[in-house]
């Protein structure tokens, strides 16, 4: 890969998308990286990986994004996707109290485990709320008391609209790229996950 | 989006999961969790010997599985075929589970995947043809030419 071009530096930054099932993970997934959205509801195995590059200037960063399952059967599997993360995007569904209860499970197990990972929290399904279909399963000052508690930027969108959903990166690209560069730069290429990239074939 | 394929499972993990499969295995009761984790493991190792050995743990597991589980298995079934190149048998679960969720957005990821590796390797199969005919033309020629010279 000719990654070494002079005037350009490429970061690379692991992120994760975890929460309950059914808080709109995949959704906000595919909002950010194919600008679409399906109504339907299909629940992602174990987990799915997508890449989108972030410019700032000449520069940008490549977000190398793992949408996981939700589902209680790959629970305890998780912990090998969030590992050597920057950033987890934690979900949870505005109008549901439990997945605002799963979030909070999910930031005590992720801090512990990886204390350099920074953490984001995003309250989904926004637009319900919004048209009066469903009232917030948790109240915004709660929210935003835990955020803090945990230094953590939160925010609400919409994956159905849009709403917030390029914010909600641009923040996590922000604060990734604001790290970078407070290190000094030994190198035009700054692997912050460190990838296995593997090119061989498997033997049988 | 091949990272699905590369990713790979650490040694930590595969012996975590691994210990728990054997000891249930000691005390006579293997759940079907504790299988599905080391078939998991098992499937994004690096060895295909550990790839194999999770299929056979997957098609056990589908066999006797309902079909709310069997998506999962035949996802997986697909990426362990995938990752040792057995790419037709990768694609038969594919379209098994796109029969069933023909929108699935991951599963078709997975399709694209699959038949652009397979093209690869057709490639590669057809440039090492190349070469054997180049090969065996030079050779025929150069008896050729030490023929007429003896004449």
């Amino acid at each position: 890969m000719a990654r070494d071009s002079s005037s350009k530096k490429r970061v690379d930054a692991k992120i994760v998308i975890v929460g309950s099932s059914g808080a709109g993970k995949t959704a906000l997934m595919e909002r950010f990286v194919y600008s679409k959205f399906t109504q339907v509801r299909v629940q992602t195995i174990g987990a799915t990986y997508v890449s989108k590059e972030v410019f700032r200037g000449k520069e940008s960063i490549h977000l190398s994004i793992w949408d996981t399952a939700g589902t209680e059967r790959y629970r305890s599997m998780m912990k090998q996707y969030y590992r050597n993360a920057k950033g987890a995007i934690i979900c949870y569904d505005i109008t549901d109290k439990h997945s605002w209860d799963a979030l909070r499970s999910w930031a005590t197990e992720i801090r512990g485990n990886e204390p350099d990972c920074r953490l984001f929290i995003c309250g989904t399904k926004k637009d319900i709320v919004d048209e009066g279909y469903a009232p917030p399963g948790v109240h915004s000052d709660c929210v935003k008391f835990y955020a803090e508690g945990l230094q953590a930027p939160s925010i609400v969108s919409s994956s159905k609209t849009g709403e917030n959903v390029d914010a909600l990166f641009s923040m996590v690209a922000d604060e990734l790229w604001e790290e970078v560069h407070q290190k000094p730069l030994k190198k035009d290429v700054v692997s912050l996950d460190k990838p296995v990239r593997r090119n061989c074939c498997y033997s049988a | 989006m091949e990272e699905i394929l590369d990713e790979p499972v650490s040694s930590d993990d595969l012996k975590k999961f691994e210990a728990k499969y054997y000891k249930e295995l000691g005390n006579g009761l293997v759940s079907k969790e504790s299988t599905f984790n080391y078939a998991w493991c098992l499937v994004r190792s690096k060895y295909a010997s550990d790839i194999r050995k999770g299929i056979l743990f997957l098609e056990d597991l589908f066999r006797d599985g309902n079909e709310k589980e069997r998506r999962d298995y035949m996802y997986y079934l697909a990426i362990g075929h995938a990752k040792i190149r057995e790419h037709p048998k990768a694609l038969h679960y594919i379209r098994q589970f796109l029969t069933l969720e023909p929108g699935n957005q991951q599963v078709q990821n997975l399709e694209v995947i699959v038949k652009k590796r397979m093209e690869r390797d057709g490639m590669k199969g057809m440039a090492i043809a190349g070469g054997l005919v180049v090969a065996v033309g030079s050779i025929v020629g150069l008896g050729l030419v030490a023929l007429a010279k003896k004449k």
